[in-house]
């Protein structure tokens, strides 16, 4: 008993949606690919790491006593670059070595530059005093250099050929005999 | 009426006291300021500003050395008259935007400066298109998909039915 001509439903049908995304999914996607892009980026950042070779990251540096230092107008010389801070316990174990090659090696085509981190002045200055500190020392303002050879915590150093290229870096308090021997084989010696 | 008579050098002296009344009003409230900065006005500064050396831990409650002699420096610097924006201000320019929290890294903070403000516009802009939608009334909705009848229809069924069970009995 049926009747094909019977109108089971109107004529009036649902309109089909059309394919492709709608405004509402657009500005999600966005919104998805924004906070993607945050944490892609920050990922990005925390997976950089100090530099071990090629060229070193140029910086100015205004010491405590005055003194403007560029690390580019150091060509030809071999320069040590360390980070440190006068709360860094590690950093008072290698301070009188510092000391002591900035003393043997004067004068012979070596720089020892120390760029405090981080430190208040008024005790890196007491820092350098108690260790007797005469070489080129000086604040990181801003933290500019730190950032640009990405140090991670302090004392960190790297040792720059005479060519402006990092032959060493070292993550750990130094010492003189080891910073002597790269020293020494940078100049020939 | 009482005349007292004052000599020049009772008046000197009297000059002199006063001058050393005006001068100790003077100095002593810059001193005590200097000696009663409290913990609670250093912490509010430092709670304010990020540990150097540990991530993402404010300086009020960081217990590392550094730390501590950064309280102290504020401590010094309210001392010496500053205020809070100043002492932070100083410290930013000193040791970076990372002791407020801000990335050092020029897009990174570019883009945690953007992404609330574009999540915001997202926000605003999905609640108003719903908000349309619902105004502009529903469309696809299973009430207006569903088949309609009419009362000719109903008319029309029902005389059938009936004629199938007249037709049974």
């Amino acid at each position: 008993m049926t009747d094909a001509n019977i109108p089971l439903l109107n004529e009036e049908q649902p309109v089909p949606r059309r394919g492709g995304l709608g405004p509402g999914s657009i500005v999600l996607l966005v919104g998805i690919l924004a906070v993607v892009a945050v944490f892609g980026w920050a990922l990005v950042q925390r997976n950089q790491t100090q530099p071990t070779a090629g060229p070193a990251p140029d910086f100015e540096l205004t010491t405590y006593d005055g003194q403007d230092i560029r690390l580019s107008d150091l060509r030809g010389k071999v320069v040590v670059v360390n980070f440190w801070a006068s709360w860094c316990g590690p950093c008072r174990l290698e301070a009188p070595d510092l000391q002591r090659i900035h003393e043997r090696y004067q004068g012979q085509g070596v720089e020892v530059i120390g760029v405090a981190y981080t430190d208040t002045d008024t005790n890196a200055l007491a820092f350098m005093d108690e260790f007797g500190m005469t070489y080129a020392n000086g604040p990181d303002r801003g933290t500019i250099i730190s950032d640009r050879y990405n140090i991670q915590g302090v004392p960190e150093t790297f040792v720059v050929d005479q060519d402006g290229n990092i032959a060493k870096f070292i993550f750990a308090p130094t010492n003189e005999a080891d910073l002597s021997a790269i020293i020494d084989d940078l100049l020939g010696v | 009426m009482i005349n007292i008579a004052i000599g020049k050098g009772t008046r000197r002296s009297i000059a002199a006291l006063l001058f050393n009344l005006l001068i100790l009003t003077l100095v002593l409230p810059m001193q005590a300021q200097e000696t009663t900065i409290t913990d609670d006005q250093v912490n509010a500064v430092a709670e304010q500003l990020y540990c150097p050396v540990c991530e993402n831990i404010p300086l009020d409650v960081c217990p590392t050395l550094a730390c501590q002699e950064w309280r102290e420096e504020i401590r010094t610097q309210l001392a010496s008259g500053m205020n809070e924006q100043a002492v932070i201000n100083d410290f930013v320019q000193r040791y970076g935007e990372r002791v407020v929290g801000t990335p050092q890294d020029p897009m990174l903070r570019a883009l945690s400066l953007v992404t609330p403000w574009v999540l915001g516009l997202i926000a605003v802009l999905a609640a108003g298109y719903v908000l349309l939608r619902w105004r502009t009334g529903p469309t696809n909705t299973a009430a207006s998909t569903a088949p309609q009848s009419s009362a000719k229809d109903d008319d029309y069924y029902r005389s059938r039915i009936e004629a199938d069970l007249t037709a049974r009995r």
